[in-house]
């Protein structure tokens, strides 16, 4: 969706930085959207903090509270489709070898 | 500018306080199966699996293990834990709901954390029995579990409809509407573009290893 979304906009996306976090996403203030997400996700507070400021700094309060709304909304799907064994589409398999992840034998359907 | 001192954000009107409360309240409303102080409890047990509460009411251990592994593990779920579950003596459907509440709260928890919010107080519940509402359909299709159609993100409740209403009506002013989620070239109007939003979505489901 990163991929289908930025070439729609016609702007450039390294889709590899998603599990690269040394490489840059390409996208306006993408370094500072990462680490807030890592952040969140990972529960640092401290990290937390540093992060929120730099995401404001760089783009604004309103990015903060959409970045932080995006990525709760997928804390819930995510537990959801591992949980309920929603199987991965066969189009997203190409994607994982790309970024190198392996998709789980039980989520392969 | 620097941040307030508790570094708060006042959520955005296109997020809404109000979504968030009515989320929030859902989870004390009796479901299909639960009832509503059941919910709250279970709710309460995936808040200290995530290191957000330090005890929980007192819940069968059928229920506080499934909700600590959805809420911290779900990615080590697999079928002999449903199995389990329904060896237990649970209707299968019955999982779905307490999968569907234990996503509720840690959207909404997420949600404050990233503003640097306190983390609301669960609600007091409210009396009734769980009265079933199963959707039309629903059987086992793709997914381990009924659905009403093939099993997608978007689908995944969709067993026990009001769960999937309750989590539609927050997830489409946090993120995307589900209708516009796969038209790309649809920009939304919303703080962050499209392709950050996208990163924001695919980084927090790498980060939980959850390959959707």
């Amino acid at each position: 969706m990163l991929r289908e979304s930025s070439k729609h906009q016609n702007s450039p996306v390294n889709v590899v930085a998603i599990t690269d976090p040394m490489l840059d996403p390409l996208v306006p203030a993408g370094r500072e959207i990462s680490a807030f997400v890592d952040a969140i996700v990972l529960r640092d507070p401290y990290e937390l903090e540093t992060a929120r400021q730099e995401l404001h700094d760089a783009a604004g309060p309103g990015a903060v509270t959409r970045a932080a709304g995006v990525a709760a909304c997928f804390e819930g799907t995510n537990r959801v489709v591992d949980a309920i064994g929603v199987p991965v589409n066969k189009r997203y398999f190409d994607i994982g070898d790309e970024l190198g992840v392996t998709i789980p034998d039980h989520l392969k359907g | 500018m620097a941040l307030s001192p508790n570094h708060a954000l006042a959520a955005t009107d296109s997020i809404g306080d109000a979504a968030l409360a009515r989320a929030l309240n859902a989870l004390a409303d009796p479901g299909s199966y639960f009832t509503g102080a059941e919910r709250l409890a279970i709710a309460a047990h995936a808040r200290t699996a995530r290191g957000d509460a330090a005890t929980a009411p007192e819940v069968v251990p059928m229920l506080a293990q499934t909700a600590h592994r959805i809420a911290a593990d779900a990615i080590s779920t697999r079928p002999h834990h449903i199995a389990e579950w329904t060896a237990a003596g649970y209707d299968e459907l019955a999982y779905v709901e307490l999968v569907a509440v234990v996503a509720m709260i840690s959207t909404i928890d997420s949600y404050h954390h990233g503003i640097g919010r306190e983390l609301p107080a669960l609600p007091s519940p409210v009396p009734g029995d769980p009265v079933p509402v199963i959707g039309d359909g629903a059987k086992k299709m793709n997914a381990w579990l009924p659905t009403v159609g093939i099993a997608l993100a978007p689908t995944a409740l969709s067993a026990l409809p009001n769960e999937k209403a309750n989590k539609d009506a927050l997830n489409k002013p946090l993120y995307l509407a589900d209708d516009v989620i796969h038209k790309y070239d649809v920009e939304p109007g919303r703080e962050l573009t499209r392709p950050q939003m996208e990163l924001v979505a695919a980084r927090t489901s790498w980060l939980n290893e959850c390959f959707f």
